[in-house]
C-alpha cells in the first residue's frame, strides 16, 4: 500500500489504513491506536482553490459537500455520507450533470480550499514583546533583527511594541512627536486587563484609532528610531543577582491589549526573552544567584519553589489569548534557562512558535526569525491565523481526541467518543497560529457493535474542516475528506496488516508518550511503550511458541521496533544532561511536526560520503563510522558533518587545495551542499556543526548512534572501521533479542 | 510542614541526618564532566553529547547528599560558571582531560583565573585528571607541572583548600579517593 500518496494530496497519514468492523475486533487487533497525522496547511502543487463558500449539510453533522456524497439524476439533491441527510442544492448549483460538476465533487479533489468572498480583509498583527534585561550587545543584535523585520512585514500590517525589564513599557506608536510609553510596575497587584481599560475609552481601543497598534508603513520610521534608542534596563544589577524581569506582567499586558483592541483578528505576540522571570506574577526564580533555577530533579521531587504556580499563571495567559484568537511566540535566546518549562503552555495552547537559541546574535535565532518574514516564496512559511479545525466522522467511527498545539472548543457532537485520548471530549479545536508544518495527531475509535453487520461496500469517512485567516487576511476554509475501507472480521489477517503504516504509527505513539510526560513518570512511559511494542510484535510476528530462532517479523512491521528503540533513548524521554527548558523545547517540536520530520527527530538520519560512488544512507550505528569517510547527521535539531580521522588529516594537510586532488575537494563539498539544503528548509534553524572524529563535538554523533561497538563489546579487528563508544547502554541488537524473547513467551 | 522542618532541623543538630553539599563541575569541553556526573547519579556509564545548558543532578556518598551543577565547557559558556558558585561553600570540581595534551594550556589559564578570583578565595577545589584508562595520559605529577600548580601542592602548609585525583569514569579508578575527599570536604563545610 502506498501511504505517501495520501500524504501528498491530502496531508494526512493513518496508522492503520484498513479498519476492523467492530469495537471488539479493534481492541484486539489495533495494538497501536487508530489515528491520523493531519497537516491542515500541507502545500501540494495540485491544490485546487475555489472563490466561493462551501456548501454545508443542514443535518447535525455540519459536514461539507465532498466527492463521497451521492448525487443522482436529476441532480437536485445530495446525500450527506456522514449523517445520511438529504440536502437540496441551492439555485446557483443548478445545471449539475454527470459531466458537469462543481470542483468539490471531482473524485480526485479530496482536498479543496474555499476562499470566502469577504470584502474587509484584515492583515495579521505583530506585537513585539522585548526583553531589555539583556547585555548590551545582545540587545543591539535583537533590535537590529526587529528593524530588519519591519522592512519585510506587509506594509498594511499592524505592529506594536512592549518592552520589559524591571517594569513593562507599552509604547504609543501613534504618537510620533517623541517616543511615548505607558509604564506598568512589574509587581503591580492589579490585573493587566483593568489597567488596559484605563488607557483609553472603549471607542479609542480599536484598530481604527491607531494608537498602540499602527500599520507598519505609517510607523516604520518612528518605530525604527525607538528601537535604535532602546536602552538596557536602567535598573542596576549587582554581580550576585539576576536582572529583574517581570516577564509574566509583560505577557499579561500584551494579551490584554490585543484582547481589547483586536479580538478574533489574526495576531501574534512575538516575545524575545534572554533570561528568567525574577519578579511579579509568573516568577520562575528569585533574584539572588545563590538560589539556582529549578532542575528536572527539583521538579520531580516537588522542590521547584515557583514552577507550578508560574505554570498555572502562564497557562491562564494562554487561555486568555486563545479566547481572542491570538498566537504567542517565544524566542528564547540564552545559554542558561529562561523558564520555557513554565511558559510552554502559552505557546502550545495558541499554536505559536518556540525557538531555543544560544543568543540573539546566533544564526539559530536570526535565521529562524527571518524565515517567518521572508518573501522568498520557496523558503517562506505559509501562515494561518485564528483557525478552527473541525472533525466529522461517518457512522461507526468516533473521535477520541487530538494531540498537538491546539485547544479544545468543547464541541461535544455525536462524533465524539467517551474514551478520551489527548485533548478530547470535543470535535473542534481552536488553533491561533498555523503554518505549513503544523501537524495534529487525531485519535479515533471504532464504535460498531460486534454482531452488527456493516452494509456491503461501505467505507469509513473522516472529514477535516479547517477555517483560518491567511497571511493576506483572507478567510479560507480547507476541507479534506478521506475514505478508508473496512476489513471483514473473517478476512485473512494480511488484509489488515497491509494497511499498517509503521512510520505514522511510531509518530502517533511518540505523540502519546509526549502527552503522557505532562503527568506521568518517564520510567512508567518507557515501560508502557515496551508493553505496547511486545503486544504488537507478539500478535503480528510469525514464530513457534518459546522458540526465538523461529521469530520473523514481516516487512510492514520490521522497522517499527527500531523506532521504539531510538525513541526510548531520545531526549524526549531521557532528561539526563538536559535542562527542563531544553526538554520542553524538544518535546514541543515533536508535538508539532509532520510524520517525516518527527521520524528524523526520533531516529536521526545518517548519510555517508566516500570516494566510492555517490552518498548513501547509513544505519545509525557505531559500525557506520570509518576513518576514510564523511558522515552527515541530521537530528532535526542539529545538522552535523563528521569527518573521519584520515579525511581530517588530509584536509589539515591542505590536499583539498591541490588541483591534483579535485575528487577530494568534491568529497568535502558534497555534504556541505546537502547540509545547506537542509538548513534552508528547516524551521527553527538547527545547530550546524562541522567536526572531526575523536573531537569533543563528535559526541553529538556518538551519543545518538546505536552503540553496537563499545569498549567491552564487538571491538573491531580493523581500527579504521567503526568507532568505540564508551557506554553501558543497551544496543539495538540486545534490545531486539529481548523483544523476541518476550514476544515468543506471551 | 512546619513539624517536619523542625524534626529535620533537630536531626541536623545532632548530626544524625544526611549532610548536604553543593558542587559545581567545571572544565573545558570534552573533559568528561557529564559522564562523571552520570556515573555518580546512576552508577552507569553512558555516552553524552556536549552539554548545552547548565543542569543539575544529585547523588550521595556515604551520608552526604550532593547536588551537582553540570556546566557546559565550551568557550562561550564559561562566563556562566561563576553564577553557579554563589558562595565559598560550593565545592569546585575542575576536570582536566589528562589525555588531551593540546588543550592543557587552556585548562591552565582557566584554573588560575578561578584560583586567583577574590570571591573564591576560601572555596574548596578538587582538580580531577580524567580518562586515565587511556594509555597515554599525564600522571598526577605531570599534570601538576603542566597546570603550573606546584605552588599549591608542594608547599607546607598548603595555601589553599585544593586536592587532585586522577580518575577514570570507565574503570572507576580513583573513585574511592575522590569520594573520600568529597565527603570529608562536605563534612568540614558543614561544621
Amino acid at each position: 500500500m502506498d501511504f505517501y500518496k495520501g500524504e501528498e494530496t491530502d496531508g494526512v497519514r493513518f496508522s492503520w489504513n484498513r479498519w476492523p468492523t467492530s469495537r471488539v475486533e479493534a481492541t484486539r487487533k489495533l495494538l497501536v491506536p487508530l489515528g491520523a497525522m493531519y497537516t491542515p496547511l500541507h502545500q501540494s502543487p495540485e491544490l485546487t482553490k475555489v472563490p466561493y463558500p462551501p456548501l454545508r449539510c443542514k443535518g447535525l453533522c455540519n459536514a461539507i459537500l465532498n466527492p463521497y456524497c451521492s448525487i443522482a439524476a436529476p441532480f437536485k439533491t445530495w446525500v450527506c455520507p456522514f449523517c445520511l441527510q438529504h440536502n437540496q442544492f441551492p439555485n446557483h448549483y443548478s445545471g449539475i450533470s454527470d459531466v458537469h460538476k462543481p470542483a468539490e465533487l471531482y473524485p480526485n479533489l479530496t482536498t479543496i480550499e474555499y476562499e470566502l468572498p469577504t470584502n474587509d480583509t484584515a492583515l495579521p498583527i505583530y506585537l513585539f514583546v522585548v526583553d531589555i534585561g539583556l547585555p548590551d550587545d545582545e540587545l543591539r543584535a535583537l533590535t537590529d533583527s526587529l528593524t530588519m523585520s519591519l522592512s519585510l512585514i506587509p506594509e498594511n500590517a499592524y505592529v506594536g511594541l512592549i518592552t520589559f525589564g524591571s517594569m513593562v513599557q507599552l509604547y504609543e506608536l501613534g504618537f510620533t512627536a517623541c517616543p511615548k510609553s505607558y509604564v506598568f510596575r512589574g509587581n503591580a497587584p492589579f490585573k493587566a486587563t483593568t489597567l488596559i481599560d484605563k488607557l483609553g475609552s472603549a471607542e479609542s481601543m480599536n484598530l481604527m484609532s491607531k494608537k498602540f497598534l499602527v500599520p507598519a508603513n505609517e510607523c516604520e520610521f518612528h518605530l525604527t528610531s525607538i528601537l535604535e534608542e532602546i536602552q538596557k534596563d536602567p535598573c542596576r544589577v549587582s554581580s550576585d543577582k539576576r536582572p529583574l524581569r517581570c516577564t509574566g506582567m509583560a505577557f499579561s499586558v500584551a494579551v490584554s491589549l490585543l484582547q481589547a483592541i483586536a479580538p478574533n483578528t489574526g495576531a501574534r505576540i512575538m516575545s524575545f526573552i534572554g533570561g528568567p522571570a525574577t519578579q511579579g506574577p509568573g516568577i520562575v526564580v528569585g533574584e539572588e544567584l545563590k538560589e539556582p533555577i529549578r532542575s528536572h530533579n527539583d521538579i520531580q521531587k516537588g522542590k521547584a519553589k515557583y514552577s507550578s504556580k508560574a505554570y498555572q499563571y502562564y497557562k491562564s495567559i494562554g487561555e486568555q489569548a486563545v479566547s481572542s484568537g491570538h498566537a504567542i511566540d517565544i524566542f528564547s535566546c540564552s545559554l542558561d534557562q529562561v523558564g520555557l518549562y513554565e511558559m510552554r503552555e502559552m505557546v502550545k495552547l495558541t499554536g505559536g512558535f518556540m525557538v531555543l537559541a544560544d543568543a540573539f546574535s546566533h544564526p539559530m535565532f536570526q535565521q529562524s526569525f527571518q524565515k517567518i518574514f521572508t518573501r522568498d516564496t520557496d523558503a517562506s512559511l505559509k501562515l494561518g491565523y485564528n483557525a478552527e479545525i473541525q472533525v466529522v466522522t461517518s457512522m461507526y467511527l468516533k473521535v477520541c481526541g487530538a494531540i498537538g498545539h491546539m485547544s479544545s472548543k468543547g464541541a461535544k457532537t455525536s462524533c465524539v467518543s467517551e474514551n478520551e485520548i489527548g485533548i478530547g471530549g470535543t470535535s473542534s479545536w481552536k488553533i491561533c497560529g498555523l503554518d505549513q508544518n503544523s501537524t495534529f495527531a487525531f485519535y479515533f475509535e471504532i464504535a460498531n457493535q460486534h454482531n452488527n453487520q456493516m452494509p456491503p461496500d461501505s467505507s469509513g469517512l473522516i472529514q477535516f474542516i479547517t477555517s483560518y485567516q491567511n497571511a493576506a487576511g483572507k478567510q479560507i476554509v480547507r476541507v479534506t475528506t478521506v475514505k478508508r475501507d473496512w476489513v471483514d472480521n473473517n478476512a485473512p489477517i494480511q488484509h489488515l496488516t497491509q494497511g499498517f503504516d509503521q512510520e505514522t504509527s511510531a509518530v502517533l505513539m511518540a505523540r502519546l508518550a509526549i502527552f503522557k510526560t505532562e503527568n506521568e513518570e518517564l520510567q512508567d512511559i518507557t515501560r508502557w511503550l515496551d508493553k505496547m511494542l511486545i503486544k504488537l510484535v507478539s500478535r503480528y510476528a510469525d514464530y513457534k511458541k518459546e522458540d526465538i530462532r523461529s521469530f520473523n517479523l514481516s516487512e510492514n512491521f520490521s522497522i517499527y521496533p527500531t523506532f521504539m528503540f531510538h525513541l526510548r533513548r531520545s531526549n524526549f524521554l531521557q532528561v539526563f544532561n538536559n535542562s527542563p527548558d531544553e526538554s520542553s523545547f524538544y518535546r514541543f517540536m515533536l508535538n508539532r511536526e509532520n510524520v517525516s520530520n518527527s521520524l528524523v527527530m526520533i531516529q536521526p538520519t545518517l548519510e555517508k560520503y566516500t570516494f566510492n560512488g555517490p552518498p548513501r544512507p547509513e544505519v545509525l550505528s557505531a559500525s557506520s563510522i570509518s576513518n576514510d569517510s564523511i558522515l552527515l547527521l541530521d537530528t532535526f535539531f542539529h545538522v552535523l558533518i563528521f569527518s573521519g580521522e584520515t579525511i581530517a588529516q588530509w584536509r589539515k594537510a591542505g590536499y583539498d587545495k591541490d588541483p591534483n586532488y579535485q575528487n577530494f575537494r568534491d568529497l568535502l563539498i558534497a555534504p556541505k551542499q546537502d547540509a545547506a539544503a537542509i538548513l534552508k528548509e528547516r524551521f527553527p534553524y538547527p545547530r550546524y556543526i562541522e567536526c572531526d572524529q575523536h573531537s569533543g563535538e563528535a559526541r553529538f554523533l556518538l551519543a545518538t548512534i546505536d552503540p553496537n561497538i563499545t569498549h567491552t563489546n564487538n571491538i573491531p579487528q580493523d581500527p579504521s572501521k567503526g568507532e568505540i563508544v564508551f557506554t553501558e547502554d543497551v544496543n539495538l541488537h540486545v534490545f531486539l533479542e529481548h523483544l523476541k524473547k518476550f514476544a515468543v513467551q506471551s | 510542614m512546619f513539624f517536619f522542618d523542625w524534626i529535620s532541623w533537630l536531626l541536623n543538630w545532632f548530626g544524625l541526618a544526611n549532610l548536604k553539599a553543593n558542587i559545581a563541575i567545571l572544565g573545558l569541553g570534552n573533559a568528561g564532566k557529564t559522564t562523571l556526573l552520570h556515573r555518580f547519579s546512576t552508577e552507569r556509564l553512558s555516552a553524552h553529547p556536549p552539554t548545552l545548558r547548565p543542569n543539575s543532578h544529585s547523588f550521595s556518598i556515604g551520608n552526604v547528599n550532593f547536588n551537582a551543577h553540570d556546566l557546559g565547557g565550551q568557550q562561550n559558556m564559561r562566563y556562566l560558571w561563576r553564577n553557579y558558585i554563589p558562595d565559598n561553600k560550593t565545592i569546585i570540581i575542575f576536570m582536566v582531560d589528562s589525555t588531551d595534551f593540546n588543550s592543557i594550556g587552556e585548562s591552565k589559564s582557566e584554573i588560575h583565573d578561578l584560583l586567583q578570583d577574590q570571591n573564591l578565595e576560601n572555596s574548596h577545589f578538587l582538580i580531577l585528571g580524567s580518562k586515565i584508562d587511556v594509555k597515554s595520559h599525564y600522571s598526577k605529577e605531570q599534570l601538576i607541572q603542566a597546570l603550573d600548580l606546584q605552588p599549591y601542592f608542594y608547599q607546607n602548609p598548603q595555601p589553599k583548600n585544593i586536592n587532585m585525583v586522577m580518575i577514570s569514569s570507565v574503570t572507576k579508578e580513583g573513585f574511592a579517593e575522590m569520594g573520600k575527599i568529597l565527603r570529608d570536604t562536605a563534612e568540614s563545610l558543614n561544621k
